[in-house]
This record gives C-alpha cells, sequence and structure tokens, in this order.
C-alpha cells in the first residue's frame, strides 16, 4: 500500500478565496493510500517546506501532492524540498488549483469540486510514478554571445572576466549598437561615446573574448552544455588583420552618396566605409550591393588607394561551427522609421525627423557636425544650415495606439525627449520648444527631478495632447494638434519636428528565436523563463537573455540584464558536468520498427536513426534512439508512434490513465 | 461589362454634372451602366445619427435590389458609397442583425466602387493613358479626397487613407501633373453647411487657399457634397475651379462638355478655356 501525503496551499488568498482549502485537504485524508493530508497558508515558504520534510519523515511518506500553483513556477522547489526530505524528486506531483481553478473560476462555480478532482487525479498519478535519475552531461566551458550593443558587451565582459572564452557575434560592421548612436544619456548627461567606448576597446583587447563582427547566427543545434553555433561571417573585402582604418579606401571610393545606416540616413557613406570612427575593429567593410567593383567589376579605387593592400573582392563567406555551453541572446531592438501616420507625411518633408536622426544631429561627429540646423537648409560643403526657431517634439508616435501602431508604451522615449529638448535648449537657447505628451513616465533614478528641470530651467512648453497632421506652410512645417488640458486646438509654425517613433522588436529575431527553440510573444519581443522571478533565462536551457530584445530597456536597465545574463552562464559553465532532466522519451529498441514517423514530428530534432545489430543473427537493423540533451519530454513521438514503441518517462500510459481514471470516477 | 448603378439623390439635383458626366464617361469606356431598380435614400450623413440600425436597414435594402443585377456596385456620390460600405461592414460585424434584417452574407460581400476605383480597373491607367485625345495638361489640379471615400479605413478599405494616390495616378494617366499639396483629406464641412455655414466657409477657405499656394488651378473631386461646399462657399478674391474627375476625364478622352454637364458648375472658366483652346 503506498504512503502518500497531501499538502494543500491557500496561497495567502489566492486559492483560499475561491476554494475551500481545508475541506480539500480533508476530503484526500479520506482516499485510499493516503496516510497523511494538512493544508497551510504559504506552502512554498520555509515553514510550509519544513512541514513536508517533516512529515515525509514523520509518516514516512513514499510519495507527495502538493496542490498549489502551476508546476512552471514551484515544480523545482517542491521537488528539492522532497529530496531534502531523502525522497526521490519524481514522487512528488502537483495539483495546479491556483492557475486552472481559483483565478479562473468563482466559488459559487464549484471551485472546491474542481480542486478536489485535480488533487485526486494527482493522488493517482503519484501513486504510479517510480523513482528517476539524472544523467550527467558535458559542458563546453563557452559562451556564445549574440549582438554587440550595451548588453552584449556588459555580458560579454563579465563572463570573459570570471575566466570563461566567449565569441561575440554582431551582425553590423562594429560593435556599439544603437548606444553608439547616442549623444548623451538621460538623466546625467554622461556623453555615451565616452562610457560606451572604453568598453568597446576593452572588449577588443580581452584576451577571453573573440570578436567576429559582420557575422551572423545562422544555425544553432545542440543542447545546454553542448551547443553547436554556426555563424555566417559575411565576406568583408578588407583584412581585418592587416587593415589599420587609416581611411585611404573611403576618402577615394567614388561612390559617395549612400545614406548612412549610423546616421540614420541623414548623412551619406561611401560604398567602403566604417560606421563611425570610434568602430571596433577600426576596419571598413564593403557595401556589396554599392560597391562599383563587385557590381559592374571596375573601380578598384580602394584598392589602388590601400597602402597595406588590405583589399581582397574575392573574398567570401565563410561558415563557423563554433562550440559552445551557453549563448546569450542580445540582439536588442529596432525603432520604427516614422511610417506610421500618413498624417505627418514623414518623408516629405526633410525638417521632420525621427528622435534617431535628431540624436546624429546633435552628436559632434554626427552628419551637421553638431551643428542643430533644420535639414532642409544644411549646406554640406559651406557647413552650414539655418537654425531652427520653433521646433515641437511629438511623443509617442506610434506607441500606446492599438489603431496605427503598438498597444504598449515604449518607456524610453520621454525621458530621451526631455533630453533632447535639454540638449536643443543648451545650442540654441532662444529656440522656442514644444513637446506634445499623453503622459509623462519618468519613473527611475533621477528621471522625475531631469524632466522637472526642463520644464523649469529650460522652458520647454509641454503641450498634453495629440498632433493631428503636419502641413507644409510657406517655408516652415504648420503642425496641429490639441491640448487637452485647456480643451483647445493648437497650431504651431515649426522649423524642425522630432518624432519620437516606437521601438519594435526586429523582425530578424524570430528566425533566431525558431532556431534556439525560445518563445517570443505577439509583438515579437523574446519571452522570459518568467517574467518576475527568472528574466534573464528562456525556456530553453542554456540560453539567456540580455538588453533590449525582451521589451524596450533603457542604458542602465540593459547594462543590469547583461550582468544578470552573464552570472547566469558563468554559473553554468562552472559545474564539470550538468545534470539531465530524466523525464524524457525513451524507444523500446526492441519494438521499434524503423518507419522514421517519430523523426518527423520531433520539434527537437532529438531523434535519430541508428543501426543495431541482433546479437543472435547479427542481422543490422535501424532503429530510433532518443538524445536525452536535446528531448525537452513533449511526448509528440510518443502519440505518433504506430507501435506505442517510445514512452515518456513520468508520463508513461499507466500513469496518465491512473489519472484519468480518477478523474471520470 | 455590366455595373448596378446607384446614382444616390444628388444626381437629379446638386451633383447633376457628377451624374451626367460619369454616365456619359461610362458610356464611352463601354461600361453598361444599369441603375438599381426602386434604390432608396442611403441615409447620408443624418440617419445612422438617428439610429443605431437605419444605416444598415436603409442599405441592406439597397444591397439585396442590387444582388438581382449580380454585378459590381458604382456609387459615384462618396456619401452613398461610404453607407453601403459601412452597412456592409455594420452587418459583417453584426450578424444577429444581418439575419434580423434577413440579409445574407453574399449581399455583404458585394463589390462596391466608387469612381476613381472603377476607372482604376475599367480600363485601367494604361488603356485610359491611349485613349486621351485632348491636351489638358494647362490644368494643374489638386486632387481633392474629402473625407467619405477614404474613411473610416476599416469600412471603405480604399487607398491610403491618409496619403491616397489613386486620383493623381488617374489625372496623370489623362494627361495632366496634379500639384503636391496638402489639404487633399481635410473635411469640406460637408452637411454642416445647413447648420454652420460659417464653419463650412472657414473651411473651404483653408483647402482653397492651401491649394492656391501650392500653385493649383483648378480641383478635382469626386463627391457632389465637397464640390457643392467648395464651389458655394469660396470667400476669396481669386476664385478657384472645381470640377468632377468624371468631367476631366470626359473630356479628355474627348467627350463634348455640354455632355459632361460641364455648363452647370457655379465656376467654369478653366474648362471653357479648354474649349477654346
Amino acid at each position: 500500500m503506498p504512503r502518500t501525503g497531501v499538502f494543500v496551499c491557500h496561497c495567502g488568498t489566492n486559492i483560499a478565496k475561491s476554494v475551500d482549502v481545508k475541506r480539500v485537504a480533508e476530503e484526500a485524508a479520506q482516499l485510499p493510500g493516503v496516510v497523511y493530508s494538512t493544508d497551510y497558508t504559504y506552502m512554498c515558504s520555509g515553514p510550509g517546506q519544513d512541514m513536508i520534510q517533516e512529515a515525509v519523515r514523520e509518516h514516512k511518506l513514499d510519495s507527495v501532492v502538493v496542490a498549489s500553483c502551476s508546476p512552471r513556477l514551484h515544480e523545482p522547489t517542491f521537488q528539492r524540498c522532497v529530496e531534502g526530505a531523502g525522497m526521490n524528486a519524481y514522487l512528488m506531483e502537483m495539483a495546479n488549483i491556483r492557475e486552472q481553478v481559483s483565478w479562473v473560476h468563482g466559488k459559487d462555480e464549484g471551485a472546491t469540486e474542481k480542486a478536489m478532482d485535480l488533487v485526486r487525479s494527482a493522488i493517482a498519478k503519484v501513486q504510479h510514478n517510480v523513482p528517476l535519475y539524472r544523467q550527467e552531461l558535458p559542458v563546453t566551458r563557452r559562451a556564445v554571445v549574440i549582438g554587440g550593443g550595451i548588453a552584449g558587451i556588459q555580458a560579454a565582459l563579465d563572463i570573459a572576466d570570471a575566466g570563461v572564452e566567449v565569441v561575440l557575434v554582431e551582425k553590423s560592421p562594429s560593435i556599439g549598437g544603437r548606444m553608439a548612436q547616442f549623444d548623451k544619456t538621460f538623466p546625467t548627461l554622461d556623453c555615451a561615446a565616452c562610457i560606451l567606448t572604453p568598453k568597446m576597446v576593452e572588449v577588443a583587447s580581452n584576451p577571453n573574448i573573440r570578436l567576429l563582427t559582420w557575422s551572423e547566427v545562422e544555425k544553432v543545434e545542440g543542447f545546454v552544455g553542448n551547443f553547436n553555433v554556426t555563424v555566417r561571417k559575411k565576406a568583408r573585402y578588407v583584412d581585418v588583420e592587416a587593415c589599420v582604418g587609416c581611411g585611404e579606401c573611403w576618402a577615394k571610393c567614388p561612390v559617395k552618396k549612400i545614406p548612412s545606416e549610423f546616421n540614420a540616413e541623414l548623412g551619406p557613406r561611401a560604398a567602403i566605409y566604417r560606421p563611425f570612427p570610434q568602430a571596433v575593429p577600426n576596419v571598413p567593410v564593403i557595401d556589396k550591393e554599392n560597391c562599383i567593383y563587385l557590381t559592374k567589376g571596375r573601380c578598384g579605387a580602394c584598392a589602388k588607394a590601400c597602402p597595406k593592400q588590405c583589399i581582397n573582392y574575392e573574398d567570401q563567406d565563410e561558415l563557423e561551427v563554433i562550440e559552445a555551453g551557453a549563448v546569450v541572446v542580445a540582439t536588442g531592438f529596432e525603432v520604427e522609421p516614422g511610417k506610421l501616420y500618413g498624417e505627418y507625411g514623414y518623408g516629405g518633408h526633410p525638417d521632420l525627423i525621427t528622435g534617431m536622426q535628431f540624436e546624429r544631429m546633435v552628436n559632434v561627429s554626427g552628419p551637421t557636425g553638431g551643428h542643430l540646423v533644420r535639414p532642409s537648409t544644411w549646406d554640406p560643403k559651406q557647413e552650414e544650415g539655418e537654425e531652427p526657431k520653433s521646433v515641437v517634439f511629438i511623443q509617442c508616435c506610434g506607441s500606446r495606439d492599438e489603431e496605427k501602431g503598438v498597444p504598449y508604451c515604449s518607456k524610453v522615449c520621454c525621458m530621451y525627449t526631455a533630453k533632447q529638448a535639454l540638449l536643443l535648449k543648451e545650442k540654441l537657447p532662444n529656440a522656442q520648444v514644444y513637446i506634445f505628451y499623453i503622459d509623462i513616465r519618468a519613473a527611475g533614478k533621477g528621471y522625475e527631478e531631469f524632466i522637472n528641470r526642463v520644464q523649469d530651467e529650460f522652458q520647454a512648453n509641454y503641450i498634453r495632447g495629440r498632433v493631428s497632421e503636419i502641413v507644409p506652410e510657406d517655408d516652415h512645417l504648420l503642425v496641429r494638434g490639441v491640448d487637452t488640458l485647456l480643451a483647445r486646438q493648437v497650431e504651431i509654425d515649426a522649423d524642425l519636428v522630432i518624432m519620437a517613433t516606437p521601438l519594435l522588436a526586429r523582425d530578424d529575431v524570430q528566425e533566431l528565436a525558431r532556431n534556439l527553440s525560445i518563445q517570443t510573444d505577439k509583438h515579437g519581443w523574446i519571452t522570459e523563463a518568467h517574467p518576475k522571478l527568472r528574466p534573464a533565462e528562456t525556456l530553453t536551457d542554456g540560453v539567456f537573455l540580455a538588453g533590449a530584445c525582451i521589451f524596450p530597456r533603457d542604458i542602465p536597465e540593459s547594462v543590469a540584464s547583461g550582468g544578470a545574463a552573464a552570472a547566469k552562464v558563468v554559473d553554468l559553465l562552472s559545474k564539470d558536468h550538468l545534470l539531465s532532466v530524466p523525464t524524457v522519451s525513451v524507444i523500446d529498441e526492441k519494438l521499434c520498427a524503423g518507419c522514421e514517423t517519430c523523426v518527423g514530428v520531433c520539434p527537437f530534432t532529438a531523434i535519430e536513426m541508428v543501426e543495431v545489430e541482433d546479437p543472435r543473427t547479427h542481422e543490422k537493423r535501424k532503429i530510433a534512439r532518443v538524445n536525452e540533451g536535446l528531448c525537452k519530454g513533449c511526448g509528440t513521438c510518443a502519440v505518433a508512434c504506430p507501435s506505442g514503441c517510445p514512452s515518456l518517462r513520468g508520463f508513461t500510459d499507466e500513469q496518465i490513465l491512473a489519472e484519468l481514471d480518477a478523474l471520470c470516477v | 461589362m455590366t455595373i448596378a448603378y446607384f446614382p444616390g439623390c444628388s444626381a437629379a439635383s446638386t451633383g447633376r454634372e457628377f451624374a451626367e458626366s460619369t454616365e456619359a464617361l461610362c458610356e464611352a469606356l463601354g461600361l453598361a451602366l444599369v441603375e438599381i431598380p426602386d434604390w432608396n435614400c442611403c441615409g447620408a450623413s443624418s440617419a445612422s445619427v438617428l439610429s443605431p440600425h437605419l444605416n444598415a436597414s436603409l442599405n441592406s435594402r439597397n444591397l439585396r435590389q442590387a444582388a438581382a443585377l449580380d454585378a459590381p456596385i458604382l456609387a459615384p456620390c462618396a456619401a452613398c458609397y461610404n453607407r453601403l460600405k459601412t452597412a456592409q461592414l455594420e452587418l459583417r460585424e453584426n450578424p444577429a442583425l444581418a439575419a434580423e434584417l434577413g440579409v445574407p452574407a453574399s449581399v455583404l460581400a458585394q463589390r462596391v466602387m466608387n469612381l476613381p476605383e472603377l476607372l482604376l480597373e475599367h480600363p485601367g491607367l494604361e488603356k485610359l493613358s491611349e485613349m486621351v485625345k485632348v491636351d489638358l495638361s494647362y490644368l494643374h489640379p489638386g486632387a481633392y479626397y474629402g473625407c467619405l471615400m477614404l474613411r473610416p479605413p476599416k469600412a471603405v478599405q480604399f487607398d491610403d487613407p491618409e496619403q491616397p494616390t489613386s486620383m493623381e495616378r488617374i489625372l496623370r494617366a489623362t494627361g495632366l501633373e496634379p500639384v503636391e499639396w496638402y489639404a487633399r483629406t481635410e473635411c469640406c464641412g460637408a452637411s454642416l453647411a445647413g447648420t454652420t455655414a460659417r464653419m463650412v466657409e472657414h473651411r473651404v477657405g483653408k483647402i482653397v487657399s492651401c491649394a492656391q499656394r501650392c500653385e493649383a488651378n483648378c480641383l478635382v473631386a469626386a463627391c457632389p457634397l465637397c464640390v457643392l461646399n467648395l464651389e458655394s462657399r469660396q470667400t476669396g478674391r481669386e476664385p478657384l475651379p472645381i470640377y468632377y474627375l468624371s468631367e476631366i476625364v470626359g473630356a479628355a478622352i474627348g467627350l463634348e462638355p455640354t455632355k459632361l454637364g460641364t455648363q452647370r458648375h457655379l465656376l467654369t472658366r478653366a474648362l471653357v478655356a479648354a474649349k477654346q483652346h
């Protein structure tokens, strides 16, 4: 006869508000094999866990049911708890009476009865459980960090400082990411370059970091501790080792008018270019779509100009497979390019720009050398233009707008708009500044004070309301909007208008997410393993998250999350070996007919075909075998197999049927 | 090709030249307009305000009447077009109401077109430019869309609601170079002319002055409400002629201006000049 203990949790009032917890515990005590049953306010707390361990010892329990929340949240907690009392972790089952009962049913909707049903079924299952044991898996002590923005840089540096090898893979020609494009940072007005570029140099000089710029992750195979990451090193056409970044090549390149990505298309670049002077590595790339030699087979100006013969037009993409124990995704975000509101007419008026373009214009290494001008009047030869006298900033140009943009708040725009207004007033103290806003969200250390300073000391006129349209009138832009505090329509003649467009998830992250078997939400942001308790992890073991690939984040948050991901990686890779999860599929090799049905349905490519020899007849045949490191225990193969030879440990037919019997009786 | 024709009330009154030019143009293009039998008023801007389901019931009847013709519906008047499309959307979103009014799903899927939409497909831009006989290139029109043809976008689903291009494309194919201007989708004031005439004068003044600032010498529209307001409520010193798209396209392919009803306009100097040209 089994000796089962049942522990029913109140979860404060989360469960107790609609489930009669005491009754559930009392009725459970009457069920066959249950020798102990009780309830407690917080079963996951210290006293709660002590209560379980004491009961295991005192009543010689051989199986435990905890009726509380989702196993997604606390299965590891209670597994560790029963292990502490000397039991096998897999002799503990959870009945989810919170997410599946109290959060979705009221007291009068039979919540207690449903909780009782779930507990009965968990008891039936646990009495069929057998002890399962974790296996040791090897670990490759190397991490791959994808994305070389501030979050990826921080993660790479922290991992490397702990003595672990890092390969930092960056898609663009240089690391630095978005932060490299910014002028100053809120609310301290630190110059972004002064705090970022030393870190970039550190990355380049750290012996534990291998930097692969102009490279993309193409494929990720394997499992925690044992990933194979295939990286495409795109043809750069420039020898990274030999180049000293002297600049002769781009000075001589006859193609000069390509809109510079780094300058948010506000200025030009050549076909051979480095994105910005502080680039790491300080080596240009050739843009093969626009290079005359690579498209038409003549020119060669850069090769002639190069004093060190670094140019190689024959360069080809290369694929390299990197073995790694852990992967950090730090791919960042995109900025919406300003196209959401047709009524603003972005693209038609040069003096209507985005926040990112303003950021480049105010920067001394930007396209106007830091002169704040109306782009329509900028003369690059004379290096002068007309200074704006009246400037309008528009916040939420697509954020918090379900109709035309995205429903969420992009989080950083209130602050960077205020910062930009301040920088503008510093340079042009006589300019009038107007800021249209919906709400000002300034939750952060020193943020609210910063906004107040921009309003009081720098006299930015904050107008609560939206802009309905922007129309050119004579030589300026007429901004029409509404002031909802005064309930009045507003018309402002502006020389320059700056839009705070929303932050979006990157399009290309979807493919990477599929490759890594990690999830994204409906807006494309990567989903964390748990939004509160595991913000740096994903549901794929060994894959960690840093920076704004999860959701818009400012610089301090990105740096902190880079450090958090690094700590997780170092913790993982500091182990000599990893323990596998035993609840995976096993295939009965005697029964397997080698039909490969399971191979086709496995979403994790965890099943491979192997050749085995019959020990007596020496006949060779193909059978399916599960790679226990890759298997996530989803059970798809067990359902698909026509002869029923895969079985999922911990979820065998016998266990599932016992659960069903208990529910249906 | 047969077209189920919904002339609307203005065809016989304030928008006669629109109806005459549309009918003449369609005939020249080989499109057989068959008037929807016993159609009723679309309810214009007032019905939906008076009763929540009045618009759906008025226009579901029109749609049912048209179904017998088994042809795409042309509603040249932007208000009629808008009401028919809105009724289709209301009934698609409210199947209970559709059932109550006895409207089958096929009626809700019927194609309803405005004039630019029709011209883009029949004859299409390429064929249209081949048909041009009269040079009207001295006209620098501002294409004026108003609001009803484009909004709400969810109901009408025609062109870009903020930066439309269809009329400009048609005008270019007809040999005219429309100007770039910025009041193309502004509201003309529509039916407020009856109650708040000064508001409409203000709106019209803004539209006309924007067009003149951008060097338009006429406006081209496809809505009888807009044309009525724009023609009759101008207060500026320099009047700006207003035309229907159907008149311009008709004149360009060589139809007699009198057949197009051009003489009915309040301000017609430019097209009269075309004749003398």
